[in-house]
């Protein structure tokens, strides 16, 4: 997939674990780790409009582009 | 009784074991040489005879896998398994099974007579139908995918 979720970065910047970030979105751990994993396939934007909150970032600072090879 | 999914699961399995019994009947039938205690050899010549017993027996293999297959498909719907790999596995088994029941009576029609040829068709036509609904199967199975990794 040429979407990648950089959620590491930020989630080391804001000092803030998996299992919290998991509670404040309002998704499960299972879900959020899909997410870090990059397993996942596609993303509602009310968890995007979740995590940029809770991570106080934009879009762009966990969404990535690469052109696939 | 309220009629949900369940029940209808369970009625299922009550029509595949009732279809059991009738194809051990059958195979059982083709055993005993049903035809001389139905007064049919006046109708049914020795080596037409023959070639219906092949028939059965031949056409009966398949046919107890495919029944095999129903119950295990039967199991897994009970247990919530709908859109996987392996329920479309299980149709595709069934599905092959009905071809082949219309090959070998597409091909023992010629010993038989040539109406045994609307079985081969009819065998066939299950076989499709039944390939028709594992495709759709797959197709459910790839959405279920999609949406169970949509965050």
């Amino acid at each position: 997939m040429g979407i990648f979720v950089d959620l590491d970065v930020m989630m080391a910047r804001r000092k803030i674990s998996l299992g919290e970030l998991a509670g404040k979105v309002g998704i499960t751990n299972a879900n959020m780790s899909i997410l870090k994993t990059g397993k996942a396939k596609a993303i509602r934007f009310s968890t995007l409009e979740q995590l940029c909150q809770a991570l106080d970032c934009q879009p762009g600072d966990l969404l990535r582009y690469e052109k696939e090879r | 009784m309220k009629w949900d999914m369940k029940h209808s699961v369970m009625l299922s399995r009550v029509f595949i074991v009732f279809f059991a019994i009738l194809l051990l009947g059958v195979d059982v039938a083709g055993f005993l040489r049903v035809s001389r205690s139905w007064d049919l050899e006046d109708v049914i010549q020795p080596s037409q005879l023959m070639w219906i017993r092949i028939c059965i027996y031949a056409c009966s293999v398949p046919a107890w896998a495919a029944l095999w297959e129903l119950w295990q498909l039967m199991g897994r719907l009970s247990r919530g398994q709908v859109f996987t790999s392996e329920t479309v596995k299980l149709l595709r088994i069934i599905a092959w099974c009905c071809f082949i029941v219309a090959a070998i009576s597409f091909v023992c029609a010629g010993g038989v007579h040539f109406s045994v040829i609307v079985i081969s068709v009819a065998a066939a036509l299950m076989g499709l139908i039944v390939r028709m609904v594992k495709n759709v199967l797959e197709q459910g199975m790839a959405m279920k995918n999609e949406l169970d990794y949509t965050v």
